[in-house]
C-alpha cells in the first residue's frame, strides 16, 4: 500500500528542519520535554500519540505561534526561533481549516500570494494550478461555507501550499471528515506531497492514518518522542510496550528476559513460575537477561485451535478459554481468557461460508512464531 | 417556524409586552401624527415650515452632524476597548467589563453633571491644565458642540462597546494565526481579516449609538451651547415656551421616520448579507 519513496529515513537526505531539546512549560506542566528531531527535505513525518502528548504543542512552536521555553529550531541551517510566525515561510493547514469565510475560495488561496507582493497574473495563474491539484478547477468563485467538509479541506490544503513553503505543517487536518472522506484525502494528500515534493509535518492521534501516509513516524507520550521509525518498525520493533500498544493492537505478557542468544530471548516467570514449554521472542529494545520484561505479541499473527490434549504442547502457545467472538468484516477476533489471567486477541481471516467452529467457551490453545513476537524493557 | 411559534399557546405570553408597546408607543406616535398634520388647522404646513425654515433645518442638521460625529468617535475608542477585552486575561477582561458597565449603570444626569462640574472654565480639567502651565486661559470645553460630544461620547460608549465585545469574541483565533502563518504582518491581518469579520458588530454598535443619539435630549440641553441644539431640544422648547403641538408633532414625526429609514437602509445594506460566522 505505501508508496517506495527516495528519501532512507534511516540515513537522512539533506536535513530542512531541526528541533534541538525542544522544550515547552506552561507553569509547572511540562508539555513538551526536549525533543530533538531531524527532517530531511521532501519527508513526510507524522507526529503521533495521544491527546496531550505534545505533539500539536510542538507543531505550534515550529509554526511560531508558540515561543519554546528552551531548545532551538533550525530550518535550512538557520535559527527559526527569532523569527514570528509571518516570516517562517512555512505552511500550515489548520484542524479546522480556519479558511477566511468573507473571502472566495480564490481569494483566500491568493491571500499568501498577495501578502508576498507577487504579480496579479501571477497570482492568477498560482490560484488556477493550486485550485487544480486539488481537483476544484470550478470552485474558486465559491465561498468556504458553500463547500463540504472535504472540498474545505482541499481548499486549506491548496491555500497553506500555493506560496511553496519550506515545510508544510498539518494539524489533524483530517480529524473532522468521516472515515471514507478521510481514506480517500490520505491518498490524495500523498499523491500531491509526491507531486510537489514537498517537506511535511503532520499531526494525528490516528495510527492508522500515521501508517498509511508517513515515511517516519515519530511517537509522543508525555512530551516526549519516545520513537522515531518507519512505519513498518514502529509496527514491527516498537520501542516500548507504551507504541506497542498504542500503535495497532497488541497482547501483552510480562516475565523475566532470559537466555538471550542470536537475537532470540526466552522470556521466563510469567505469572511467577517458570514454564515447560518455553515462550521465546526475539530481543527488543532495553531486553537484558534477568531484568523484567514484556512480550509483545500482534492478533494477527496468533494462530488459534481448539486445545486437544493428546496433541504435544508447542513452544510459544498458551492455553485458554474463548470468552468473546467479535465480527469484524473481513476477519474474526477471538478474545481468551489465559491460562494466564490476561486477555488475548487473535485474529483469524473470515472467508464466506465459514462456521465457526471454536463457539465461546470452547477450550482453545493460541500458538505464534518466535520472529512474530517481541520482548521489551517493562516500562 | 415562525407560524408554529405564533400559533402556539405561548404567543401569550408576550401580550403584556405588545400591551404596553400599544397603549405607551403606537397610541401616543398616532397621536402625534394626528396633531402634526391637524393643529392649528388640517394640512402639511407644519412639515413645510419644519423642512423649509433655515432655523429648523440648521437644527436638524446639527442633530445628524452631532450624532454621526458621536458614532465616529466613539467607535475609535470602542473598538480597541472591545478588542482589549476579548484579548485579555479572565481577570482582566471582568475588571475591563466593568469598567464599561458601572457608568452604564449611573443616572446619565448624574453623569452629565458630572462632566458639568469637569469641563466648566473653573472645573477640574480647567484647573489643571492652567495649574501646570499647559494653557494659559480656560478651555471652552462646555456650552458648545465640544461638551455635548464629550458628555455623550462618554454616556454612549457602552452602546458600541457590547456589541463589538460580543462579534469579536466570537471570531475564531484560528483566523488571526492562519493569516500569521500565510505571510501577513499583524496590521494587513487585521484589515484583511479581523476587520472585515468584526463588520457586524461594527454596523451593530453605529447604528445603536447613532440613532439613539438622534433623539437625545438631557447632555446636548446642560453641556451644549444655545446655536447648536438638537431636535429634542427643539421640540421641548416648542412645547414649553411656545405650545407649538403641532410644529413639534412634525419634528417628532420627522425625527422617527428619518431613525427609520436609516435603520432600514442600514438593514437593505449590511442586514441582506448572512452574518458572517465560523
Amino acid at each position: 500500500m505505501k508508496p517506495e519513496h527516495d528519501t532512507k529515513p534511516d540515513e537522512p537526505g539533506e536535513i530542512i528542519l531541526e528541533l534541538r531539546q525542544v522544550s515547552k512549560r506552561f507553569g509547572d506542566v511540562t508539555a513538551v520535554d526536549e525533543v530533538s528531531l531531524r527532517i530531511a527535505r521532501g519527508e513526510f513525518i507524522t507526529f503521533l500519540g495521544p491527546s496531550g502528548s505534545g505533539k500539536t504543542t510542538t507543531l505550534m512552536i515550529v509554526a511560531g505561534f508558540l515561543k519554546a521555553s528552551g531548545g532551538g529550531i533550525l530550518l535550512d541551517g538557520k535559527p527559526l526561533d527569532p523569527l514570528p510566525p509571518y516570516k517562517r515561510d512555512i505552511g500550515m493547514v489548520f484542524q479546522h481549516y480556519a479558511l477566511f469565510p468573507h473571502m472566495t475560495v480564490a481569494q483566500n488561496i491568493a491571500f499568501p500570494l498577495q501578502m508576498r507582493k507577487l504579480p496579479k497574473d501571477e497570482i492568477a495563474g498560482r490560484v488556477k494550478h493550486a485550485l487544480d491539484l486539488v481537483g476544484l478547477p470550478d470552485h474558486g468563485m465559491r465561498r468556504p461555507a458553500q463547500l463540504s467538509g472535504g472540498q474545505q479541506q482541499r481548499v486549506a490544503l491548496a491555500r497553506a501550499m500555493v506560496f511553496n513553503p519550506r515545510v508544510l505543517l498539518m494539524d489533524e487536518p483530517l480529524g473532522a471528515l468521516d472515515k471514507k472522506l478521510r481514506e480517500q484525502m490520505q491518498i490524495e494528500i500523498m499523491r500531491i506531497h509526491r507531486n510537489i515534493e514537498a517537506t511535511i509535518l503532520y499531526v494525528t492521534h490516528d495510527q492508522e492514518e500515521a501508517l498509511v501516509m508517513s515515511d517516519r513516524i515519530a511517537v509522543f507520550n508525555h512530551g516526549r518522542i519516545v520513537q522515531v521509525d518507519t512505519a513498518e518498525k514502529i509496527y514491527d520493533a516498537p520501542a516500548t510496550p507504551f507504541i506497542a500498544d498504542f500503535v495497532g493492537e497488541s497482547n501483552f505478557l510480562s516475565g523475566r528476559a532470559a537466555d538471550i542468544a542470536g537475537g532470540i530471548a526466552r522470556l521466563d516467570g510469567v505469572d511467577g513460575v517458570d514454564r515447560e514449554s518455553p515462550l521465546r521472542g526475539w530481543c527488543g529494545a532495553g531486553c537484558v537477561s534477568g531484568a523484567p520484561a514484556v512480550m509483545v505479541v500482534r492478533p494477527e499473527r496468533i494462530n488459534i485451535a481448539p486445545d486437544s490434549s493428546a496433541a504435544p504442547v508447542a513452544e510459544n502457545s498458551i492455553a485458554g478459554r474463548v470468552s468473546d467472538i467479535i465480527y469484524l468484516g473481513q476477519a474474526r477476533k477471538y478474545i481468551v481468557d489465559t491460562a494466564h489471567g490476561v486477555e488475548f486477541s487473535a485474529l483469524q481471516q473470515s472467508r464466506a461460508g465459514d462456521a465457526i467452529d471454536m463457539p465461546v467457551g470452547t477450550a482453545v490453545r493460541l500458538s505464534w512464531r518466535a520472529e512474530d513476537a517481541v520482548i521489551l524493557k517493562d516500562q | 417556524m415562525p407560524s408554529t411559534v405564533i400559533r402556539d399557546r405561548r404567543a401569550w405570553l408576550v401580550a403584556p409586552a405588545l400591551a404596553l408597546l400599544l397603549a405607551a408607543f403606537v397610541y401616543p406616535v398616532f397621536w402625534l401624527l394626528l396633531r402634526s398634520a391637524s393643529d392649528p388647522v388640517w394640512g402639511f404646513h407644519n412639515y413645510a415650515t419644519a423642512l423649509s425654515e433655515a432655523i429648523y433645518l440648521k437644527v436638524l442638521w446639527n442633530t445628524v452632524a452631532i450624532s454621526g460625529a458621536t458614532t465616529i468617535f466613539c467607535l475609535l475608542f470602542g473598538y480597541p476597548m472591545a478588542y482589549t477585552m476579548v484579548h485579555a486575561g479572565p481577570a482582566a477582561r471582568r475588571i475591563l467589563i466593568y469598567i464599561v458597565l458601572i457608568p452604564f449603570w449611573t443616572s446619565i444626569l448624574v453623569r452629565t453633571f458630572a462632566w458639568l462640574v469637569l469641563l466648566q472654565p473653573k472645573g477640574l480639567i480647567n484647573d489643571i491644565l492652567l495649574g501646570i502651565g499647559l494653557i494659559a486661559r480656560p478651555l471652552e470645553l462646555i456650552y458648545n458642540r465640544t461638551g455635548v460630544l464629550i458628555g455623550m461620547v462618554q454616556i454612549l460608549l457602552p452602546f458600541m462597546v457590547f456589541p463589538l465585545f460580543s462579534v469579536l469574541s466570537r471570531i475564531d483565533g484560528s483566523y488571526m494565526k492562519a493569516a500569521a502563518n500565510l505571510g501577513a504582518p499583524p496590521l494587513p491581518a487585521f484589515f484583511r481579516v479581523y476587520l472585515p469579520l468584526s463588520l457586524p458588530g461594527v454596523f451593530t454598535g453605529c447604528m445603536l449609538v447613532f440613532i439613539i443619539s438622534l433623539g437625545y435630549f438631557i447632555t446636548p440641553a446642560l453641556l451644549g451651547g444655545r446655536r447648536d441644539i438638537m431636535v429634542a431640544q427643539l421640540i421641548q422648547e416648542q412645547i414649553d415656551q411656545f405650545g407649538d403641538w403641532g410644529l413639534s408633532a412634525a419634528l417628532a414625526m420627522i425625527l422617527l421616520a428619518g431613525t427609520a429609514l436609516i435603520f432600514t437602509l442600514a438593514h437593505k445594506v449590511f442586514g441582506v448579507k448572512p452574518a458572517i460566522r465560523a
